[in-house]
């Protein structure tokens, strides 16, 4: 007899709790939808920010890092010589080993017209250093930057490269405007 | 049936066995090539391609050099081949990796499953066994709680804050004190620029022919006019040519090349276009140190900052200088703060930075050009920053920027930096005059000039007695520092660039063709030595410890008596 | 300036209109014009490939939701561990190998910490659902989250060869972490600082097949360890195990080891490689009364005590563990080579330097950090000191129990324990004409 009280004693407090625990939990999911917002968020590099330190490329958790270099065309100068492709120093603006500036050689240079050239990454190669973006950016229109390409991110929760990011440039974006591009493609 | 049965698991354990001894040795191979294959990819990681940089450097040398292009290409080529397919090897290899292992986990359970034993309790059931393990619990939690405790007990008491007083406004900067600045040598000329050595002796006998008092010898990669500095056991130059400006740091002890970081980025398109003239060169500003980081600026305006490990720290672009002769005003330390003298034939100006940041602390507009470099001396009561340009002596407070004095006795375009010694200041200038000041409380006062021998390049040194001059054409003179009336003149073979030093009670003076002419600060001329470089020589020589540091055109020499 | 100074002195008005005219634009951002083509050149488009978070995030909640509900249907309801190990090979498959680890659960609480502390975190519904699902799962049928939905565990279980039986006063000693990681992983987030859960995962990087050498070695010797110590992770560190125990000790439905009645027989004694299964007692403490009853008054007493003196103890550390968070840790090194005590600068120190943020600033923010982590730490040692306080507490009392019973709190419903029970067996019918009669039972 004494033995069936303690045990519902013991039920009826745990009934009790167990409201209370739906309570809390309730509460956390009250309190944290206040600044809950439906859309996903992604990791994305704000490019006015970036300092090319090329950690990007190093503390990436894949391989091959998911931090690319991107062109944006309209802003470039389509330059015979390229702060971003080109060398410093190199005195004959050719596509010669000697005189790319990429160290994976990412960049093709088409001709379009004299005296245009188009630079295209070809991502394949692009490691996510930012040596083009540092030169483009001292040197040209700062047309090249780095952005995170998000057909290879893994969205991490904690971004391996942002913990390291020495600007803080790294932030989360909402996914459905996964990207901050310069020139006519900015999204507000 | 039951046999058979009996048979079949047989089997499948022999096999799972098999599987099992062939995924484990599989694994373990494949393990092996992964790790091999990793520290290759370290090797040929592309950002840091050591042999690509080296044969990079050569080509900046030698443009002209076609093997030396088809080479860099094929190197280019193979290692960022070797790099992608590291890249894929590793991923490859982790897939199969992953593949045996789960063959392997599969085979271990089929193994283990066949030896799994039915659960046979031994023993008695102990009731009263929960109690005894609580107890013994409770007391190695007990244990735990105590050691986390004490731990975190000491980490708390070990741990010092250093922001503690981060803003608070007295913070107590531990930089170099003034006698580290005078038993170093941080800026051109010396202590305050003045040219006057803080060392008891300097040898006074070397020959570069037999290494005698030769302590080393180093080679220098890029040319330039600045003078060395030296901190402790680093030394620190600048060089440039063609479109390459580079900062140098040699051991002091065993003149080996430490460190050397390219200036030049694509921006230095800003060289091209510069006009300089030859006989100052993109390089001639001497760079300045705190102790802590290393200043260098450069006739593109370029002004950078370097930690002792060469890590750069700050640079800013002052803007191409508007000098058609270059750039080559010295940089100056004092204290916390870093002076600029940006004389040009526009937007003249005088800039104070804070060492650390490089941010700018005060400036103050000027009018002319000039040449020459600052100096920072006490005048009894305060600290003054003088200045000279083509017309004036100008003197500010170093803390504000506020003038305090300024005088015309100047004119035609000024190089020499003065000369200062106790209250009495002395500038001169070929094509113009010399004058000697007298600093007095807020004004200064003429008190004799002299026309006769001057210097153009070289900046003139003075002891309590004499002032020391010597000009480009090679004659050297001794002034008395009261009356102006020259005491001698000596006639060398070559002429000065480099500024007479003072060394305790000796004038070191460095003629352009390499020859160090050691004599008396005396009121007549008596020669101790005259010891010789076989190089050309432009730069001030200095002297810490008991040794001198001449830089030649092509090599840094460190000079010291040796036993 | 030197030899040839008067012939050069006519140069200078030259130089002087040629500097001026050329010299004096400061660089902006467009230096050069975009052209205009003559050709039929089209300017191409920047690429950019969107995320695919956005499909994912609804279907792994779906996922996620499913899989829970079929674990606790298959535990309770069918008492099926095969059905349980195949779900847990796809969790781990899924979750693991091809969603690649984020966000996980128990990552999840360091985010949902962030949000509630942190005002401009910003938190996805994945998240939250994430967090809460398995929570509120073991809150009704006991951690079946564990059981075969997270990729982590899944990963343990399914390498687990040869568990060693860990003895019941380390496992409670060990036991001991999972809260400090809990503790210290929240104090982390909310403060900003990291998320230390994610970064210390040991699996994640098999998961993802890549890393740096280091990490790899830490998951392979994790992976190793599981083989013999069975689920070390959950067991001995999991800081959402720890949220996750407290819902499924209140659990209404959980699993029990028999379907029908417990008849004593021990033959389920082993079976639990995780220590889970509580052994009859009788109740009866060998010691006299009062000295039981001294003990849990002097600890009674003594609780305010430990929370006070051990949340004391860990907002002392906060200088230390500030040290964790980016700023503080560029401050620290600013400040050290302004007072020029380190020769060497950081990438992060020269960062700042060329930002021209000023120097007060970072300061004032780097100190506000650590004023949060006082603070903080007030909370976490108080929290450390009442866990203590519970904990032996606990352990001084004792339960009779008349039958083998599971340890709601650590149980991770894997099912393995249902088959060693001889009425599973009847129940199944594996056991054909067998039939046991009840024992007796004796208070």
């Amino acid at each position: 007899m004494n033995d069936k009280n303690t045990v519902k004693r013991r039920d009826f407090l745990r009934d009790g709790l167990r409201s209370l625990s739906t309570l809390v939990l309730g509460g956390i999911v009250g309190l944290a939808a206040k600044k809950f917002r439906s859309r996903a968020t992604v990791w994305q590099i704000d490019p006015d920010v970036c300092t090319q330190c090329e950690r990007c490329s190093t503390h990436c958790v894949l391989a091959l890092s998911a931090v690319k270099c991107v062109h944006a065309f309209d802003v470039c100068g389509f330059c015979k010589l390229c702060g971003g492709y080109h060398r410093p120093n190199s005195k004959i603006q050719d596509t010669a080993a000697e005189h790319q500036l990429c160290p994976t050689g990412a960049i093709k240079r088409t001709y379009v017209e004299n005296p245009y050239y188009e630079y295209t990454i070809v991502e394949e190669k692009c490691i996510g250093c930012g040596r083009c973006v540092k030169g483009c950016g001292s040197f040209g229109n700062g047309s090249l930057y780095l952005q995170v390409r998000h057909d290879r991110c893994l969205n991490c929760n904690e971004c391996a490269i942002a913990s390291v990011c020495p600007s803080d440039a790294f932030r989360q974006v909402p996914a459905d405007q996964p990207y901050l591009l310069r020139g006519k493609q900015r999204q507000t | 049936m039951f046999k058979k049965l009996q048979i079949e698991s047989q089997q499948t354990y022999s096999i799972a066995k098999g599987v099992a001894i062939v995924s484990a040795f599989f694994a373990f191979v494949v393990c092996i090539l992964l790790i091999t294959n990793y520290l290759q990819t370290k090797a040929v990681d592309p950002i840091n391609n050591t042999a690509l940089s080296t044969l990079l450097n050569q080509l900046e040398k030698d443009q002209q050099n076609e093997t030396l292009r088809e080479q860099i290409r094929a190197v280019d080529l193979l290692s960022r081949k070797a790099y992608f397919v590291n890249q894929w090897q590793l991923k490859t290899g982790a897939y199969l990796l992953l593949g045996s292992v789960v063959l392997l986990l599969i085979a271990l359970r089929i193994i283990h499953d066949f030896k799994a034993e039915l659960p046979l309790p031994e023993g008695e059931l102990d009731k009263s066994e929960a109690w005894i393990m609580s107890s013994k619990a409770r007391q190695y939690v007990v244990g735990m709680g105590v050691f986390l405790l004490g731990t975190a007990f000491i980490f708390a008491l070990l741990s010092y804050n250093e922001l503690k007083d981060a803003n608070a406004d007295d913070v107590a900067f531990n930089l170099p004190t003034q006698e580290d600045f005078q038993n170093n040598w941080a800026n051109f000329r010396g202590y305050q620029g003045i040219g006057v050595a803080n060392v008891e002796k300097a040898p006074t006998f070397w020959d570069v022919e037999s290494g005698q008092n030769i302590k080393w010898k180093s080679a220098i990669p890029l040319p330039g006019f600045n003078s060395p500095i030296i901190w402790e056991d680093k030394i620190f130059i600048s060089g440039g040519a063609n479109a390459q400006l580079a900062v140098f740091c040699y051991n002091a002890e065993t003149g080996a090349l430490l460190w050397q970081q390219q200036v030049t980025d694509q921006n230095d398109e800003s060289l091209k276009g510069l006009r300089v003239d030859r006989d100052t060169g993109i390089t001639a500003p001497t760079m300045a140190t705190n102790g802590r980081y290393v200043f260098a600026i450069f006739a593109n305006g370029k002004l950078v900052s370097y930690d002792f490990e060469g890590n750069l720290v700050w640079s800013q672009n002052l803007g191409k200088p508007d000098n058609h002769y270059g750039h080559s005003s010295s940089l100056l330390i004092y204290e916390n703060t870093l002076y600029v003298q940006l004389d040009q034939n526009s937007n003249s100006r005088l800039l104070a930075l804070d060492v650390m940041s490089g941010n700018t602390v005060w400036r103050v507009n000027r009018n002319k050009i000039s040449w020459s470099s600052p100096i920072c001396v006490n005048t009894g009561s305060r600290m003054e920053l003088i200045l000279t340009n083509t017309s004036s002596v100008d003197s500010y407070d170093p803390k504000t920027g506020v003038k305090y004095w300024t005088i015309d006795c100047l004119e035609g375009e000024h190089g020499p930096s003065p000369a200062y010694n106790n209250g009495l200041l002395f500038v001169a200038n070929e094509y113009s005059q010399g004058t000697a000041l007298k600093i007095s409380e807020n004004s200064a006062e003429p008190l004799w000039e002299y026309y006769d021998e001057l210097p153009d390049g070289s900046s003139p040194v003075a002891t309590d007695e004499y002032i020391f001059m010597a000009t480009g054409y090679g004659s050297f003179v001794c002034l008395d520092i009261k009356t102006g009336d020259e005491l001698w003149l000596q006639e060398f073979d070559a002429g000065f660039y480099a500024s007479p030093i003072l060394v305790n009670n000796t004038i070191y003076a460095l003629d352009k063709k390499g020859s160090m002419h050691i004599f008396e600060a005396a009121n007549e001329f008596k020669s101790i030595n005259d010891c010789v470089l076989n190089e050309k020589t432009f730069s001030t020589p200095a002297f810490v410890g008991n040794r001198i540091y001449i830089r030649g055109d092509k090599n840094l020499y460190c000079v010291e008596t040796l036993e | 300036m030197r030899e040839s100074l008067f012939i050069k002195i006519f140069l200078i008005c030259l130089t002087c209109l040629f500097v001026a005219g050329v010299m004096s634009d400061s660089f902006a951002q467009d230096r050069f014009p975009r052209p205009e083509f003559d050709s039929e050149y089209q300017k191409p488009h920047t690429h950019a490939p969107g995320p695919q978070a956005k499909f994912f995030e609804i279907f792994d909640i779906f996922l996620l939701a499913t899989l829970l509900g079929l674990t606790s249907y298959f535990v309770l309801k069918k008492r099926s561990r095969r059905a349980v190990f195949w779900i847990s090979i796809f969790s781990l498959g899924y979750f693991g190998f091809y969603r690649e680890g984020c966000v996980c659960a128990v990552g999840s609480l360091q985010n949902v910490s962030a949000a509630l502390f942190l005002p401009s975190y910003v938190l996805p519904i994945g998240v939250i659902a994430f967090f809460i699902l398995p929570l509120a799962f073991a809150l009704f049928f006991g951690r079946t989250f564990c059981a075969s939905v997270c990729p982590l565990g899944c990963m343990q279980d399914v390498v687990m060869l040869k568990p060693v039986k860990v003895p019941h006063w380390l496992s409670e000693v060990l036991g001991v972490l999972p809260y400090l990681y809990l503790g210290f992983a929240v104090l982390f987030a909310t403060t900003g600082s990291a998320f230390i859960i994610c970064r210390y995962d040991p699996f994640v990087s098999i998961f993802r097949l890549s890393n740096d050498f280091g990490t790899i070695l830490y998951s392979a010797g994790f992976v190793g360890l599981s083989v013999f110590v069975a689920r070390p992770y959950c067991r001995f560190l999991c800081p959402y195990g720890v949220l996750l125990g407290w819902m499924s000790s209140l659990s209404k439905k959980h699993a029990s080891i028999t379907p029908d009645y417990c008849t004593q027989c021990r033959l389920c004694e082993g079976s639990c490689d995780f220590g889970s299964i509580h052994k009859p007692s009788n109740g009866r403490i060998p010691e006299r009364k009062a000295k039981s009853v001294k003990r849990l008054a002097t600890l009674f007493i003594l609780a305010p005590v430990m929370i006070i003196v051990s949340g004391w103890a860990v907002s002392n550390l906060d200088v230390l563990l500030s040290r964790m968070h980016p700023t503080v840790r560029t401050a620290e090194q600013v400040k050290l080579e302004d007072a020029g005590l380190v020769n060497q600068t950081t990438l992060e120190s020269r960062t700042f330097r060329r930002m021209g943020t000023e120097t007060s600033a970072l300061y004032s923010e780097a100190q506000a950090i650590q004023k949060k982590f006082h603070t903080g730490g007030w909370f976490l040692g108080g929290f450390l000191g009442l866990f203590f306080a519970t904990k032996l507490i606990r352990l001084s009392v004792l339960r009779p129990r008349i039958d083998y019973e599971i340890n709601q709190t650590s149980c991770f419903s894997c099912a393995r324990c249902f088959m060693s029970c001889p009425n599973e067996h009847i129940r199944l019918e594996t056991l054909k004409g067998a039939s046991l009669e009840p024992v007796e039972r004796v208070s």
